[in-house]
C-alpha cells in the first residue's frame, strides 16, 4: 500500500491543511428543518467522524457535500476556494467522492468496468482502450487488497468486496474528500479490518476522510475528531482524544443525565398474543424468542443490518423462517402468505412506504381502502362514495393533509404519507400492529401524532411491536424494549431499565451493562 | 406547496381527467376540420360505417387496457383472433353456430388462461410470455385448419352469424352493441369491483398490492383470461363479417392498432393510470383519422405516418402532463 497517487492538486496538501470547509449550512424540505447553521470541515490526512441519531441530518449534510442538494444558505469552500455543485458529477470532478450505503455498482457490469463508468480510459479513435482500463483497474483493486480478476462480474461479489471496489472507484477519481457512509453496516469483522488498513494508509496519502457510523466502538483509534449532529443542528466538533462515549452518547440523545421515561406503562395481558420460539432465518437473525400481550408496545431496537426488518416481515409472512415456530393466541401460526397473516389479525406498516407502503399514483381513498375493499361493496359493486366517506373520516382522525380523499398519495409530505398507510391499516380490524420505523422521514409534529395513534391502539387492547432505531422514540414509547444485534436479541430493558445508556451500549456491543 | 393546495381546492366533480384532454381534443378537432373540408364526412351512413368498422378493434382495446392497466400488455391478441376465427368455423361446419361459438371463443379465453397461470403463477414477463403465445397459437390456428380458409358453413347458421358481425337491430349495428356492452362490462368491472380496483393496484405498486394482502397472481389470471375474452369475442364478430374461418384474420396489424388505441387514450404504459373509456377514445381518435384522410383521398401510406406519429406524441403529451405533477413532490 505504498503507490497510492497523491492528489492531484498542485504540490499536494500537507497534512493538517483544511480541504473541505462548510459553514453555516442550512437546507429545508416541506415542513422540516433538516440542517440548521452547520458549521463542519474536514483536514488533509484526517478522518473527522459524523455521529447523529437517525433523522439528525448526517445524511442531508453528506449529500449536500456530495452535491445531490443545493443548500438553501450557507458555504462549502475546497481548498479555499468557494464552490457550488449543481450535481454530483461537479463535486466528483472537484475530488468528493461519496461511498453510499446502497452500493452505487451495476451489477451487471464487470468490477473494472464499473470502476471506470462515466470516466472511461480512451484509446486514440475515441474507443475504450480496454487492455489500459483492466490494468488500471488491476493495480486499484491491489491497492484495496483485493485478490479477484478485474473481469468478474459485481453481481458475484459479496457486500464487502463490493464495498472495497466502491472505494477503489473513489481512489480512481483521486478523491480529495471520502465520505464512507456507514461503511462497515454490512461487513465482517474480517473485511472491516482491512477497510481500516485502507483509510489508514489513504490517510498518509493526505486524503480527508468524513466517516459516517453509528459504531461508537469501532470510531476508537481510527477517527481523528468526532462532530455530533442532533436534529439538523452540530452540537460541537471535538478532537477525539478529548471525548469519551459517554459524552458523545449524551451529545447524540440529548439527555445531559439518564432520561426520564415518557410513557406510564400500561396494564396488559399476562397470556401473551403473539409468541415466537427460537424463530431464525439464515443471514438475517437468529434464535428470536420473543412475546407480545395485548396492549403492550414492545420496541426491538438496533443498528441497520441487525435484522429488525426481516423480523417483522417474517411475523408478516412475506419472508418464511428456516425454523422456529410461531404462536398467536396460543395456537401455532403458520399461514403461508401475506393474505392469510392480514386475514388473522397481523398487520406491518412498512419501512419503505414508497415502494411496500402505498401507491403513490393512486388517490388517498384508493389506498385506504386497499386492504378493506369488500367493506365498501355496495348493490353496485365498489362504491367511490362510501369510499371517500370513509377517507375522510380517517383523514379527520389522523390529521393528514391536503383533507381532500381524492388527492393522489404521491403528492402528499412523508408524515402525511405515512399517515395514509396507518389509516389503511387502522381500517381493518387487526390485533397486532407491526411498525417498521414509523417515523423515519417524518417531521416532528406527524411523528408526535403518530406516536399517540400508536398509544391509543394500545389503548384499545391492540398488541404492537415496533422497530426502531430512533433512541428518542424508543424511550418515548415502549413499555418494553428489546435490543438487537447482527440478528439476535442481547438485551431486554422493561420499566425503569429502559435508558439510553444501556441502550446504546447494548446495540452497539451486544453487552449488557 | 401551493401546487398541492390549488390541487385540493379542486372540486371532485369538476376535476377532467388531463389525460383524455388532448386525444379528446384532437377528436374534436378532427370532426370539424374534416365537416368542412369533405361534405360525405358528416353523414349517418358515414358515421355508422365507421362505428361498425372500429367495433371489433373497440372490443381489442377494451381487452388490451386490462395487461397495459397492469404494467404489462398482451401480444397474443392477434393469433386469437385466428384461432377463434378458424374453432368456431370448423365446429360450425358440423355442429352448427352454437357449439362453434362455445368452442371458438371458449379456446381463446383458454389461451388468456394459460397466459395468466405462466405470468401470474410462474412468474415469466408478460411481453415473453405473449411474444411466445403470438406465435404458438397463430400456428395452432394454421395447424387447426389446415393452412386454408374454412368456408361453406352450413344454412341457416351462416346468417346468424353474418348478424353478429354485419347486421343491424333496428337502425344500430349488432357489433357496435356488442362493443357497447364489453366496453360498459369492462368500465364497471374496473371501476366498481374489488379485483377491477386490484388491476390499478398492482399496476400502481405490485409490492405494495402484495403487501396490502392482495392476491395478485389470480389478479395477473384475470387479466389475462379477460383480454384473451375480449379478444375471442372480436375474433368471432370479425370473423361473421367474413362469414368463414380465416387463419391469419388476426395476423395484420390489429394487435398494434389495439396496443395503439389504448396508448393514444392515455392509460399509461407503466401501469396504474387509465381505463377502458379512454380507449375507446383512442379508437374513435385513429378511426375518424383515417376515414376521413380516405374521404380526402390521402394515400393509405401517408395515413400509416401520421398515426405512427400520434402514438408518439400522445406519449410525449401524456409525460408532459406527469412530469408537472411529479414536480410538486420536490
Amino acid at each position: 500500500m505504498t503507490d497510492i497517487d497523491a492528489p492531484r492538486a498542485g504540490a499536494g496538501p500537507r497534512a493538517g491543511d483544511e480541504i473541505l470547509r462548510v459553514r453555516g449550512l442550512r437546507k429545508t424540505f416541506p415542513g422540516v428543518v433538516a440542517l440548521d447553521a452547520v458549521d463542519f470541515d474536514v483536514r488533509a490526512g484526517e478522518v473527522h467522524a459524523l455521529l447523529g441519531a437517525n433523522g439528525a441530518g448526517k445524511s442531508t449534510l453528506i449529500k449536500v457535500v456530495a452535491g445531490l442538494y443545493s443548500p438553501v444558505g450557507g458555504e462549502i469552500a475546497l481548498s479555499g476556494h468557494p464552490v457550488k455543485f449543481t450535481g454530483a458529477a461537479d463535486a466528483m470532478a472537484a475530488g468528493v467522492s461519496v461511498i453510499y450505503q446502497d452500493f452505487a455498482l451495476i451489477p451487471y457490469l464487470s468490477v473494472a468496468e464499473n470502476i471506470f463508468l462515466g470516466n472511461e480510459i480512451l484509446g486514440p479513435l475515441g474507443l475504450v482502450d480496454w487492455t489500459a482500463t483492466h490494468r488500471e483497474a488491476r493495480r486499484l483493486l491491489d491497492l484495496v487488497g483485493c485478490a479477484f480478476p478485474t473481469e468478474t462480474m459485481v453481481w458475484e461479489l459479496g457486500t464487502g468486496q463490493r464495498q472495497l471496489v466502491e472505494v477503489a472507484k473513489a481512489l480512481r477519481r483521486e478523491a480529495r474528500v471520502l465520505v464512507l457512509d456507514e461503511p462497515t453496516a454490512s461487513l465482517s469483522q474480517g473485511e472491516s479490518a482491512r477497510l481500516f488498513d485502507l483509510i489508514r494508509a489513504l490517510k498518509h496519502k493526505q486524503v480527508g476522510m468524513i466517516y459516517v457510523s453509528h459504531r461508537l466502538d469501532e470510531i476508537a483509534g481510527l477517527v481523528d475528531r468526532v462532530t455530533v449532529l442532533r436534529d439538523g443542528k452540530s452540537m460541537g466538533t471535538f478532537p477525539a482524544v478529548e471525548i469519551d462515549r459517554r459524552k458523545i452518547v449524551s451529545l447524540i440523545t440529548g439527555h445531559d443525565t439518564l432520561p426520564t421515561r415518557l410513557r406510564q406503562s400500561a396494564s396488559h395481558d399476562e397470556k401473551p398474543l403473539l409468541l415466537t420460539k427460537q424463530l431464525s432465518r439464515k443471514g438475517e437473525f437468529e434464535d428470536i424468542s420473543i412475546d407480545l400481550r395485548r396492549g403492550e408496545i414492545v420496541v426491538i431496537t438496533g443498528l441497520i443490518g441487525s435484522g429488525r426488518t426481516e423480523l417483522l416481515e417474517t411475523l408478516f409472512r412475506a419472508r418464511r423462517p428456516d425454523s422456529g415456530e410461531i404462536f398467536l393466541d396460543g395456537r401455532r401460526y403458520d399461514s403461508a402468505s401475506v393474505r392469510s397473516a392480514i386475514r388473522d389479525g397481523i398487520v406491518l406498516i412498512p419501512e419503505d412506504r414508497r415502494g411496500h407502503g402505498l401507491c403513490v399514483i393512486l388517490p388517498m381513498y384508493e389506498n385506504i381502502a386497499m386492504a378493506t375493499m369488500r367493506r365498501f361493496l355496495g348493490a353496485l359493486g365498489l362504491s367511490r362514495r362510501s369510499e371517500i366517506q370513509h377517507a375522510d373520516t380517517m383523514i379527520r382522525a389522523l390529521h393528514i393533509k391536503p383533507a381532500d380523499a381524492t388527492a393522489e398519495a404521491g403528492t402528499l409530505s412523508g408524515g402525511n404519507q405515512q399517515k395514509v398507510v396507518l389509516a389503511k391499516w387502522l381500517s381493518t380490524d387487526a390485533s397486532v400492529f407491526l411498525f417498521d420505523e414509523p417515523t423515519q422521514g417524518v417531521d416532528v409534529g406527524a411523528k408526535n401524532e403518530i406516536h399517540d395513534i400508536v398509544r391509543n391502539l394500545a389503548a384499545r387492547r391492540k398488541a404492537i411491536l415496533i422497530a426502531s432505531s430512533d433512541l428518542e422514540e424508543v424511550l418515548g414509547i415502549a413499555d418494553r424494549v428489546l435490543a438487537m444485534r447482527q440478528g439476535r436479541i442481547v438485551g431486554e430493558f422493561s420499566g425503569a431499565a429502559i435508558q439510553a445508556s444501556g441502550l446504546v451500549e447494548a446495540i452497539t456491543h451486544g453487552s449488557v451493562s | 406547496m401551493t401546487a398541492v393546495a390549488g390541487h385540493a381546492s379542486l372540486r371532485p366533480r369538476l376535476r377532467i381527467d388531463a389525460a383524455i384532454i388532448g386525444p379528446g381534443l384532437a377528436l374534436a378537432a378532427m370532426i370539424i376540420v374534416y365537416s368542412i373540408l369533405s361534405p360525405h364526412f358528416l353523414t349517418i351512413s358515414n358515421f355508422t360505417n365507421v362505428l361498425v368498422q372500429c367495433s371489433p378493434l373497440l372490443i381489442l382495446a377494451a381487452g388490451q387496457t386490462f395487461p397495459i392497466l397492469m404494467g404489462g400488455l398482451d401480444l397474443s391478441q392477434g393469433s386469437i383472433v385466428s384461432l377463434v376465427s378458424v374453432v368456431t368455423a370448423g365446429v360450425m361446419l358440423d355442429h352448427g353456430l352454437g357449439l362453434g361459438a362455445i368452442a371458438g371463443i371458449g379456446s381463446g379465453i383458454l389461451v388468456g388462461a394459460a397466459n395468466g397461470v405462466l405470468i401470474g403463477r410462474f412468474r415469466i414477463q408478460p411481453f415473453i410470455v405473449t411474444l411466445g403465445m403470438l406465435y404458438m397459437i397463430a400456428g395452432a390456428a394454421m395447424v387447426y385448419s389446415g393452412g386454408s380458409s374454412v368456408f361453406g358453413l352450413p344454412e341457416p347458421d351462416v346468417d346468424r352469424f353474418f348478424w353478429f358481425g354485419g347486421g343491424f337491430l333496428g337502425p344500430i349495428p349488432v357489433p357496435l352493441i356488442i362493443a357497447a356492452i364489453l366496453i360498459a362490462v369492462s368500465h364497471l368491472v374496473l371501476t366498481r369491483t374489488p379485483i377491477g380496483r386490484s388491476v390499478y393496484a398492482v399496476g400502481g405498486n405490485e409490492q405494495v398490492a402484495l403487501m396490502s394482502g392482495i392476491d395478485v397472481g389470480r389478479t395477473k389470471i384475470f387479466i389475462y383470461m379477460m383480454s384473451g375474452a375480449f379478444a375471442s369475442i372480436a375474433g368471432f364478430v370479425l370473423s361473421g363479417r367474413v362469414i368463414s374461418g380465416q387463419p391469419i384474420l388476426g395476423a395484420g396489424d390489429l394487435l398494434l392498432q389495439s396496443i395503439g388505441a389504448v396508448i393514444i387514450g392515455g392509460t399509461s404504459i407503466f401501469g396504474g393510470r387509465g381505463g377502458v373509456l379512454r380507449s375507446a377514445l383512442g379508437v374513435f381518435v385513429v378511426a375518424f383519422m383515417v376515414n376521413g384522410l380516405n374521404l380526402l383521398a390521402i394515400s393509405t401510406f401517408i395515413q400509416e405516418i401520421i398515426v405512427g406519429a400520434i402514438i408518439i406524441l400522445s406519449v410525449w403529451l401524456n409525460s408532459l402532463h406527469r412530469s408537472g405533477s411529479t414536480k410538486r413532490l420536490a
